[in-house]
C-alpha cells in the first residue's frame, strides 16, 4: 500500500471520523488558542510580538501540509493561486481604505497591520481547507445512501437526492459553457473581434459586451440547467411510485 | 397480454421529430433552438400541466438528453433501482460491457462522454429498463455509432420483442440506419491545401472529486508528422476514440500537455474554429441574428460579412418554407448550426471543423449544407474539416484523417489522401 | 398579472405537479445562487466579505415560487457558496438570505417585495456584522472579524448588491415565469 495513502483525509473511514478530524484541523483558524500558544512558546526565542506575527504563517503552513497529499501537488497548487489571489485583493484594498477613511477606522496603525497580516494568512489557509472538505465527502455515495432509505424515510431521501443530483448537474452545465465561451472568446474577458476602434470607442463596446455577455450567460445557464430536469424528475417520481408499490406487496 | 409492435417514423426536420417525440412521451423535451421565450414557455407549460408519468424507456433527441444524471453509474443504478434494491457495481460494470463501454467511463461526467458512447450509455440503461417499461422510443438510435457497434441496437431491440413490448423509432429522413435513401448528388469541390503539424500531444484531464468524481485519464497521439492536407478533409475514427478531443486540441479549447498540434493556411492564417456537435447549446439559447451581433458587437465589417454568409447560406434551403420567409422569426436548428458557420467563417481562420454536421439534419440537408459551406470556405482560403464516423462523408473528403486506438490511453493518426481528387 | 392571481396560479402548479419538480426547480436554483456567488466575487475588504450577484436567483426564487421556497433557495444556495473560502460567514448568511428570499415571495406587489428583499439584505448584514458578530467575537475569535464602523462601510457595496439583485430578479420574473 503507498504509505502516502495514510495522510490522504478523504481515504479515512467512517465518514463521520474523516469529518471531526476536518473540524480538529480547521479549528486553529476559527479560534486564537493554537496562535496564542504557539506564540507563548515563540516568545521565549523572540519578540512577543514578533512571535504572535509568526504564528499565523505557522498555523497556515500546517493547514497545507493536511491538505497538501489528499489534494495532490497540481490541484494545490491551482487552489494556493486562487487563495492567494483573494488574499492580496483583499489585504490591499483594505489598507487602501484604511488610509483613504482614517476617520472611519480609528484603528491604530500597528494593530490594523496585524489584522491585515492575520486576515491574510487566514485566507490563505480557509481557501484550501474549505476546498479539501468540500472534495472529501463523495456526493455519489450520499445519494446512494439516501436513495435506499427505508420507510418513512423513503420519500425524503430522495427528495434530498434528487436536490443533490441538481447541485452535480449545474456543476457540469458550468463546465460545459466555459469550453463553448473559450471556443468563441479565447480570451474569456474580452471580445474576439474588436475591429479598427480608437480606445474610447473600444471601452465602451467592451463594457456593453461585458453586460450583454452576463445576462447570456444568466440565460444560458438557466436554460441548460432546467433542460433535463423533466427527465430527472420523471425518473424519481417512477423510483418513488415503484417504492410504493413494492412496500405495498410487502405488507 | 400486448402485442409487440416495431414501427419507424421518419421526418425531414428535428423540429418535427422532437414535436412527434414529445407527443408520444408526453414528456417535455424543448427546442433550444426557438430561443429562450419559446424555452420558458415549453417549462411552464410543463409545469403547469396534469402529472403525468412516463413509464416508457427513452432515447431522447439529444442522446444527452435522457441522461439527466451526471454519471453513467448514477444513471444505471438509478434505472435497476426499480427491479434490484440496492445494485452493486460490479451489476452496473456488467451493463457498460455488455454494451462496449470500458467500466473506467462510469464515474466520468456524462457531458465529457462521445456521441457514440453516450448512445451505448442509453442502450444499457432501456435494458435496465426492460422488465418494467411499458414500451420503449427511440430516437436516432444509431446516429451515433459506427456501423460495428449495430449489433447492439439489435440485441435491444430483440430483448424489448421477447418481453412483448412495443418499439418506436423516430429517425430523420436518410438516417444511415433506417431509411438509407442516400442522395445521388455528385459533389465536386476543388481541394485546398494546408499544413498540419503534428508532434505527439498528450492531454491529460485531472482528477475532479466535486461535484461528480471523475478519475484522472490523459490521451497520447502518437504520432509525429507534418502534412499537407487536402481539404475538405474527414477525421474519423471508433466511438469514443478521442475525436472530439482532438478537434479540441485543434482549436484550443482543450489544453495540450505536451508536444505540440498546429495548423497552417497558405494565406498564413494558423487559427482553428470550431462547430461542437451540440451546436444548440453552442449558441448559448442565442437566435441566430442576435449571436452574430453579439460576437461582432466591436466589428462592423465582420459582422456585415457574417450577416452575408448566413444569409447566402440560408438561401440553398429552397426546400425550407420557414427559412425562406422574409420576416424571419422561425430559428431552428439548421438556421443555428448555419449562424454558428457564417459566425466562424466571418473570422477568416486557417481551419473551420465540423464536428458530426449531420446531427439533427436530414440527410439531404446535410449533405447540402457541408457542400455549400465547402464550396464558400475555399473560395475565403479556409480548409474545412468534417469530424464524423459517418461513411456517407467520404464523398466529401479529399483526404483523411483515422484515429485508432493502440491501447487505452494511446492513439495512433494515420493520413490517407484519395488520389481521384 | 395580479399577485394574488399568481399566487393562486403557483399553487394550482404544485398541487398539480408532483413534488419532486418542486424539489428539482428550487435545487436547480439554489444551485445557481451558489454558482453565481462563487463565481463572481469581489472582496469587500472591510468587513472580509464579498460583493457577488447571486442575489439575482434569490429574488427570482421568492417571485416565482413563492415565499419557502425563495428561503430555502437564499438560506441553502448562498451558505453553500461561503462555505467555499468564507466559512465565517454562514450563520449570517443563512439567515439574512434565506430572509431575503421569504420577504420576496411574500403576496404583494411583485416590484415592492423585491426591493423589500433587497432593503431586508442590506439591514440584516448590517445588523451582523455591526452589532452581531462583534458581541460573539468577544466569546467566540472566529466571529471577530467585522466592526460596527466596516459595517457602516459596507452598506454602499451591500445596497448596490441589492439593488442589482432586485432589478435582475426582476426583470429574469418577467422572462422566465411570466409565460402562458
Amino acid at each position: 500500500m503507498n504509505r502516502l495513502n495514510f495522510f490522504k483525509i478523504h481515504l479515512v473511514k467512517p465518514f463521520w471520523l474523516r469529518f471531526i478530524i476536518f473540524i480538529i484541523v480547521g479549528l486553529p483558524l476559527f479560534s486564537n488558542f493554537p496562535a496564542l500558544f504557539i506564540s507563548q512558546i515563540l516568545s521565549k526565542f523572540f519578540n512577543p510580538e514578533f512571535a504572535l506575527i509568526i504564528s499565523y504563517p505557522l498555523i497556515s503552513f500546517f493547514i497545507w501540509l493536511f491538505c497538501l497529499p489528499s489534494l495532490g501537488l497540481n490541484k494545490f497548487l491551482d487552489y494556493m493561486s486562487a487563495a492567494f489571489l483573494m488574499a492580496l485583493t483583499t489585504v490591499i484594498t483594505s489598507s487602501l481604505l484604511q488610509n483613504l477613511f482614517p476617520f472611519i477606522f480609528m484603528e491604530n496603525a500597528y494593530a490594523a497591520s496585524v489584522r491585515l497580516l492575520r486576515l491574510y494568512f487566514n485566507v490563505l489557509a480557509v481557501f484550501p481547507w474549505s476546498l479539501t472538505f468540500i472534495n472529501s465527502f463523495s456526493p455519489d455515495s450520499i445519494i446512494n445512501a439516501l436513495t435506499q432509505l427505508r420507510t418513512p424515510f423513503r420519500e425524503a431521501g430522495l427528495h434530498f437526492a434528487l436536490a443533490l443530483r441538481v447541485f452535480q448537474h449545474v456543476g457540469t452545465v458550468v463546465s460545459k459553457l466555459l469550453l463553448i465561451w473559450k471556443e468563441r472568446y479565447p480570451s474569456l474577458l474580452v471580445m474576439r473581434h474588436t475591429g479598427e476602434n480608437k480606445k474610447l470607442k473600444f471601452i465602451f463596446a467592451w463594457v456593453r459586451w461585458l453586460a450583454y455577455s452576463v445576462i447570456d450567460w444568466v440565460y444560458a445557464s438557466i436554460i441548460l440547467t432546467f433542460e433535463p430536469i423533466p427527465a430527472m424528475v420523471n425518473e424519481f417520481e417512477i423510483l418513488s411510485e415503484r417504492n410504493k408499490k413494492n412496500d405495498f406487496s410487502e405488507k | 397480454m400486448n402485442s409487440a409492435t416495431y414501427n419507424i417514423y421518419t421526418f425531414d426536420t428535428f423540429e418535427k421529430l422532437v414535436d412527434r417525440f414529445v407527443a408520444s412521451t408526453g414528456l417535455y423535451f424543448p427546442k433550444l433552438s426557438e430561443g429562450k421565450d419559446s424555452f420558458f414557455k415549453g417549462f411552464y407549460n410543463w409545469l403547469s400541466a396534469e402529472k403525468k408519468n412516463s413509464n416508457f424507456a427513452l432515447i431522447a433527441p439529444e442522446p444527452s438528453q435522457a441522461l439527466s444524471l451526471p454519471n453513467p453509474a448514477q444513471v444505471l443504478y438509478s434505472a435497476l433501482k426499480p427491479v434490484i434494491n440496492s445494485p452493486s457495481e460490479d451489476c452496473i460494470f456488467e451493463y457498460l460491457y455488455k454494451y462496449g463501454l470500458d467500466p473506467s467511463i462510469s464515474t466520468q461526467p456524462i457531458t465529457t462522454l462521445s456521441g457514440g458512447e453516450m448512445l451505448l450509455l442509453n442502450y444499457a440503461k432501456a435494458e435496465a429498463q426492460a422488465d418494467y417499461a411499458e414500451r420503449f422510443i427511440a430516437s436516432n438510435p444509431i446516429f451515433w455509432l459506427n456501423s460495428s457497434r449495430y449489433h447492439y441496437w439489435l440485441n435491444l431491440k430483440e430483448l424489448y420483442s421477447s418481453k412483448q413490448k412495443s418499439i418506436d423509432v423516430i429517425v430523420l429522413n436518410g438516417d444511415t440506419y433506417f431509411d438509407n435513401t442516400d442522395s445521388e448528388n455528385d459533389f465536386n469541390i476543388k481541394p485546398l491545401e494546408f499544413k498540419l503539424s503534428i508532434q505527439e500531444p498528450k492531454v491529460c484531464f485531472p482528477e475532479i472529486r466535486f461535484p461528480i468524481y471523475h478519475a484522472a485519464r490523459a490521451i497520447s497521439y502518437k504520432c509525429h508528422k507534418e502534412i499537407i492536407v487536402k481539404s475538405p478533409f474527414l477525421i474519423t475514427g471508433d466511438n469514443g476514440v478521442g475525436k472530439s478531443i482532438f478537434s479540441g486540441m485543434l482549436s484550443s479549447i482543450v489544453d495540450i500537455n505536451s508536444g505540440n498540434l498546429s495548423v497552417e493556411a497558405i494565406n498564413g492564417a494558423a487559427s482553428c474554429r470550431l462547430v461542437f456537435q451540440e451546436a444548440v447549446s453552442q449558441c448559448f439559447a442565442l437566435t441566430p441574428e442576435i449571436l452574430i451581433s453579439g460576437v461582432f458587437c466591436a466589428d462592423y465589417e465582420k459582422k456585415l460579412l457574417a450577416q452575408n454568409f448566413f444569409q447566402r447560406l440560408i438561401s440553398e434551403f429552397n426546400n425550407h418554407e420557414e427559412l425562406q420567409m422574409s420576416d424571419n422569426n422561425i430559428y431552428t436548428l439548421l438556421s443555428l448550426k448555419i449562424a454558428l458557420i457564417a459566425e466562424r467563417l466571418a473570422d477568416k481562420p486557417a481551419l473551420l471543423l465540423l464536428d458530426e454536421p449531420g446531427w439533427g439534419l436530414s440527410c439531404k440537408d446535410a449533405q447540402l449544407l457541408v457542400y455549400k459551406v465547402a464550396l464558400l470556405a475555399h473560395e475565403l482560403g479556409i480548409a474545412l474539416g468534417i469530424v464524423s464516423h459517418q461513411p456517407t462523408w467520404h464523398k466529401f473528403a479529399a483526404s483523411k484523417l483515422t484515429l485508432k486506438r493502440l491501447s487505452q490511453n494511446e492513439v495512433d493518426i494515420e493520413y490517407e489522401s484519395f488520389k481521384f481528387f | 398579472m395580479s399577485s394574488k392571481f399568481y399566487q393562486k396560479e403557483i399553487r394550482k402548479m404544485t398541487s398539480q405537479k408532483s413534488k419532486f419538480a418542486q424539489t428539482a426547480l428550487i435545487s436547480a436554483l439554489a444551485a445557481l445562487t451558489a454558482v453565481t456567488t462563487i463565481m463572481v466575487r469581489v472582496p469587500i475588504p472591510a468587513t472580509n466579505g464579498y460583493f457577488n450577484i447571486g442575489d439575482v436567483f434569490i429574488i427570482l426564487a421568492g417571485l416565482w415560487l413563492g415565499p419557502k421556497a425563495g428561503l430555502i433557495v437564499g438560506a441553502v444556495g448562498s451558505s453553500v457558496a461561503d462555505a467555499v473560502g468564507f466559512p465565517v460567514y454562514i450563520p449570517a448568511t443563512f439567515a439574512v438570505k434565506g430572509l431575503e428570499g421569504l420577504v420576496a415571495g411574500l403576496p404583494i406587489k411583485k416590484t415592492v417585495a423585491a426591493l423589500l428583499a433587497a432593503i431586508v439584505m442590506v439591514a440584516g448584514y448590517y445588523v451582523f456584522e455591526a452589532f452581531i458578530y462583534p458581541m460573539l467575537g468577544n466569546r467566540i475569535p472566529m466571529f471577530a472579524i467585522t466592526t460596527p464602523e466596516a459595517a457602516l462601510i459596507a452598506l454602499l457595496p451591500n445596497a448596490v448588491q441589492g439593488i442589482a439583485g432586485a432589478v435582475g430578479g426582476l426583470a429574469l420574473w418577467h422572462s422566465i415565469a411570466n409565460k402562458k
